[in-house]
């Protein structure tokens, strides 16, 4: 493990690569910052649609769900939550209620100290001064950061 | 130059899109391939990066549909995917995608992938050589005007159609129409071999001349022949030399140079075919005024199964109002035929530059526009 990645104490396994996500952002601090505000919306929403779709039993949607938060976890180098998202979107398709539901509660513990490790490095603001424009998903070219100094 | 980032995923979207900009491109995204497919038939995007897996179409049938329709323009697209395996290569690249990157992308790669895609694309300059060279030839023609552009668009037209139903769906699809649109006006590039005397000539052709001036299929031909013995993989100089070729053969067997019959002559000499009399006849010559396009019709439904094709004499007839806003979209604008005022032509440009210097300068022109 790099001196730069941050394990999770509760099993050990790295949570967060932060020099991976410096290279993929050019080094540009502005852009993590960006980034890793974007995650921390989307990824809680994201949660909570898992939370529900496991609740109904909807794998299709539960599949689908992990499978772009996953996407969107590997970019940011979280580590951790990429590999039980994987493990999420598998044993969704295997339709496995028990193995869905622990790895839904490992998830809810891994969110938390991934949010942690990243405060370190993008400290969170309240939305008011610092967050996204909400705006509907379906229009992206239009969701930007609220901050003008970005 | 503008990129469309079709990506369902914001925070991959941010990314891509943080990382295009600061590589100077400009950047468009959508979450989805619908609204991609709509986005590139504006024609404005040539370079596109999307997901594989999206809600409403995937990557790969976002590929499909883009390969699917006819285009002036090719669309370069990198795929984004967080499959390794050759399985998912293949199947990717069968949907027609010219690249991949896989997740979670890195810059370096992505900034050295799109510059590879901008290259492809720039050899859509090759397309505006040929086009300049074809006009080049038709300069020496005193009839043409905007003959060029006008079978270009009828071709397009006649393929668009055949492309729909009928016989001909399994050797059409988008990139036959595309071809046929680049090398349709090279059609008559071998007049530039035809001493001007003949080719200048106001009235009536003797028997002799005519002879003469029908070489022009066979000039044509042998220098795009010539071209493409050097790049014999430039699909779209096959092409160009087979509508130079058999763009006078007659259905019955009766044309020329071959007299070649039915399906023996090239489909794309018989849709071209078709284009050229229809134009000749709707513009005025020095021995003919311009027909109207009912006058037109009917001389072309009276030629189909002797002249033409009657499979493409029947779509002619179910896009005959596009041939007529064609007409009226390209209009000549040469007020007198160079025919009439040139009485006292000379072979002047013929003993300049012989027809074989002249051939194997084309030639050489199309070798290296296309590379």
């Amino acid at each position: 493990m790099s001196h730069f990645q941050l394990s999770n104490p509760a099993d050990g396994n790295s949570a967060f690569d932060f020099m991976a996500l410096l290279g993929r952002c050019m080094g540009n601090f502005k852009i993590i910052e960006r980034v890793i505000a974007a995650f921390r919306d989307v990824g809680a929403n994201d949660l909570n649609q898992l939370q529900s779709a496991m609740e109904i039993e909807d794998y299709g949607a539960f599949v689908e769900i992990a499978h772009r938060f996953k996407g969107a976890a590997c970019n940011v180098s979280a580590i951790g939550l990429s590999s039980l998202l994987l493990q999420a979107e598998q044993s969704g398709r295997a339709r496995d209620r028990a193995e869905v539901q622990r790895i839904m509660a490992a998830l809810h513990l891994e969110w938390g100290y991934f949010k942690k490790v990243v405060n370190v490095f993008a400290p969170e603001l309240t939305n008011a001064t610092h967050g996204l424009v909400e705006q509907s998903r379906s229009n992206l070219s239009e969701k930007r950061h609220a901050c003008s100094s970005c | 130059m503008r990129v469309l980032v079709a990506e369902d995923d914001y925070v991959s979207s941010l990314m891509l899109t943080c990382c295009l900009e600061e590589f100077g491109y400009e950047v468009t995204t959508v979450d989805n391939g619908l609204k991609a497919l709509e986005l590139i038939r504006t024609g404005e995007f040539q370079l596109v990066i999307s997901d594989w897996s999206m809600p409403k179409m995937t990557g790969v049938e976002l590929c499909r549909q883009i390969r699917k329709r006819p285009a002036s323009t090719y669309t370069y697209v990198i795929l984004l995917t967080s499959h390794q395996g050759t399985e998912s290569v293949v199947e990717g690249l069968e949907a027609g995608a010219d690249d991949f990157i896989v997740k979670p992308f890195q810059p370096d790669e992505l900034q050295v992938r799109l510059r590879a895609g901008e290259r492809v694309l720039s050899l859509e300059s090759r397309d505006v050589t040929i086009f300049a060279l074809a006009k080049l030839a038709e300069s020496r023609d005193p009839d043409t005007g905007a003959h060029l552009d006008r079978i270009r668009e009828y071709c397009r037209v006649l393929c668009e159609k055949l492309v729909e139903h009928g016989p001909y769906v399994d050797q059409i699809d988008g990139d036959y129409v595309r071809t046929v649109y680049l090398t349709s006006p090279l059609h008559d590039i071998g007049k530039v071999g035809i001493p001007d005397n003949i080719l200048l000539k106001p009235g009536k052709l003797t028997d002799e001349e005519f002879g003469t001036m029908k070489q022009h299929a066979k000039i044509g031909s042998d220098t795009l022949d010539a071209a493409l013995k050097a790049r014999p993989d430039a699909q779209y100089l096959r092409m160009a030399r087979d509508i130079a070729l058999s763009h006078h053969e007659k259905f019955d067997g009766s044309g020329y140079p071959f007299g070649l019959k039915g399906q023996d002559i090239p489909l794309c000499g018989r849709i071209t075919a078709l284009a050229d009399v229809y134009d000749a006849l709707r513009t005025k010559r020095v021995y003919k005024p311009a027909f109207s396009h009912e006058k037109a019709r009917e001389i072309i439904i009276e030629g189909s199964g002797t002249h033409f094709d009657p499979v493409i004499v029947d779509v002619f007839l179910q896009t005959e109002l596009k041939f007529v806003e064609i007409g009226q979209g390209f209009v000549d604008d040469v007020p007198q035929s160079r025919r009439e005022s040139n009485n006292n032509v000379t072979p002047v440009s013929h003993s300049i530059l012989s027809r074989f210097d002249r051939t194997l300068t084309f030639a050489e022109a199309l070798v290296t526009a296309s590379t």
